[in-house]
């Protein structure tokens, strides 16, 4: 067999398995007892506040989980999406009072459904499961309406988005409701900014197992994920000194 | 297993009916990470090596991947007539929009399935004459959002978004003639601040998605996330 490695895909291979070796020793460390601490974010901090006002007043929150699903090159922006699901569900499935989700990619829906379904121990409430239609402008158009039409808390829009985001969220401001913005797209940043009164940007997103559900494995990744990063900006500044120094 | 006991009777569904169940359904979700574990590595592989078999391996796996979620799509279908159907059914509030989409889903199915597929003369014409003109309408009224976001964002409300509206106004007028009317070096501060703040703040948070997705695709793959089968 032909393997013509590239030094750049030894780089890269060497730096994911480093980084399965992380998560591995971040995960025993938290087996043996050793603490990993995080700081607060605000927008997780909100997704729960969202959730419980939704419980105390009885209307639901919608969440919309963009146009990504789970066979594409942003699929780990879906899934994320779907740990903020995950984790609200369960909350809303102890008071039966379960979120509105909308998305767009057909290949979620089955996902989507089976946490709803999990969440709300029966099947009565996977009408709140919307498959807007596969095309961004259809999603938006779908989302608005839902915005414009149901008595909604909150209104969070995590996972993959586009220009589409600014309509969706233009009309959660239009329509007083309370938005948090999920995305880690760096042009749909600043619409995300402009828009939403709480924020999780970036990788934050991919945080949400670990914050809202305290899953051993997220946690661990998210520790070792910083590890990664201090290594890489070391390996920057390294890097940068040398160039200068010729 | 408790609806369905409860539907059939203790004497038909009973304990080891209940531990049938379980073994299967315990089994299925074996085979779906094991299924996940060894794709996912081999889509993995492939990137790093080029040669046959594992290219073609490779290319089947994501072929195959998209023949199912062309499948899902039927389920979507089923999902958005379901969810219509109730609303009318229920007379809910905007019970009428929900005959016109179904209508409107209907009627493209029968013009497709009739008309000789999505390349067909009438597919083209839905198409060109109903779908893409919403569209640009739609997208058109960005421009409108755009500018309410703006001012939205540039309400100075901490240290952060009074740094936004300075970096805003000197991008603003950086790109416009009035700019370099005012101050000849204000375009070339404008381009500093595309290329060194802009470009160095959009590297690091690029940064840290490629470091969430690897270690959401690691989780995926050694098995010990398992959105599929949990």
């Amino acid at each position: 067999m032909d393997v013509p490695f590239t030094s750049q895909e030894i780089l890269l291979l060497g730096f994911v398995l480093l980084f399965a070796l992380a998560i591995w020793l971040s995960y025993q460390r938290q087996r043996t007892g050793l603490g990993l601490g995080f700081r607060d974010i605000a927008g997780f901090v909100a997704l729960k506040r969202e959730m419980s006002r939704s419980i105390e007043s009885g209307h639901p929150v919608h969440i919309g989980l963009g146009v990504g699903g789970v066979s594409t090159d942003m699929t780990a922006d879906s899934l994320a999406a779907v740990e903020i699901l995950d984790a609200v569900t369960k909350d809303a499935g102890l008071a039966e009072r379960m979120p509105i989700v909308t998305l767009a990619d057909a290949t979620l829906l089955p996902l989507v459904q089976d946490r709803m379904g999990a969440a709300a121990g029966v099947r009565g409430h996977l009408e709140n499961v919307r498959w807007i239609g596969p095309s961004s402008t259809t999603y938006a158009v779908g989302v608005m309406g839902i915005l414009a039409s149901e008595d909604l808390e909150s209104s969070t829009l995590a996972g993959v988005f586009g220009d589409e985001y600014l309509l969706m969220g233009g009309a959660s401001s239009q329509h007083s409701v309370r938005q948090i913005g999920a995305v880690s797209e760096p042009a749909v940043l600043p619409f995300a900014y402009a828009t939403a009164d709480e924020l999780l940007l970036g990788e934050e997103l991919y945080a949400a197992g670990a914050y809202l559900a305290q899953k051993p494995w997220h946690m661990a990744s998210l520790k070792a994920q910083d590890w990664m990063r201090w290594l890489l900006v070391l390996v920057i500044i390294g890097l940068v000194i040398a160039s200068a120094l010729g | 297993l408790d609806a369905l006991a409860a539907g059939v009777g203790d004497h038909w569904f009973g304990d080891r009916q209940r531990a049938w169940v379980r073994t299967f359904e315990m089994n299925v979700q074996r085979v779906a990470i094991g299924a996940a574990v060894v794709f996912g590595a081999l889509v993995l592989a492939d990137f790093f090596i080029v040669g046959e078999p594992i290219d073609t391996a490779a290319q089947y796996v994501i072929r195959s991947a998209s023949i199912v979620a062309a499948f899902a799509l039927i389920l979507g279908v089923f999902n958005i007539s379901s969810v219509h159907l109730t609303k009318l059914v229920k007379q809910e509030k905007g019970w009428g929009y929900s005959i016109v989409l179904l209508t409107a889903m209907l009627v493209t199915i029968i013009v497709g399935f009739i008309g000789g597929g999505p390349g067909s003369q009438p597919m083209i014409l839905i198409f060109d004459t109903v779908i893409f003109p919403l569209q640009a309408t739609l997208f058109s009224l960005l421009a409108f959002f755009f500018v309410v976001a703006t001012y939205r964002a540039f309400r100075v409300r901490s240290v952060e978004s009074a740094l936004f509206v300075v970096f805003g106004v000197i991008v603003l007028l950086g790109q416009t003639p009035v700019g370099s009317a005012v101050w000849e070096q204000l375009p070339v501060v404008k381009d500093w601040v595309f290329d060194v703040p802009a470009l160095a703040g959009m590297r690091g948070i690029l940064l840290g998605v490629a470091l969430g997705t690897i270690a959401t695709g690691l989780r995926v793959l050694v098995g010990v996330d398992r959105p599929y089968a949990d």
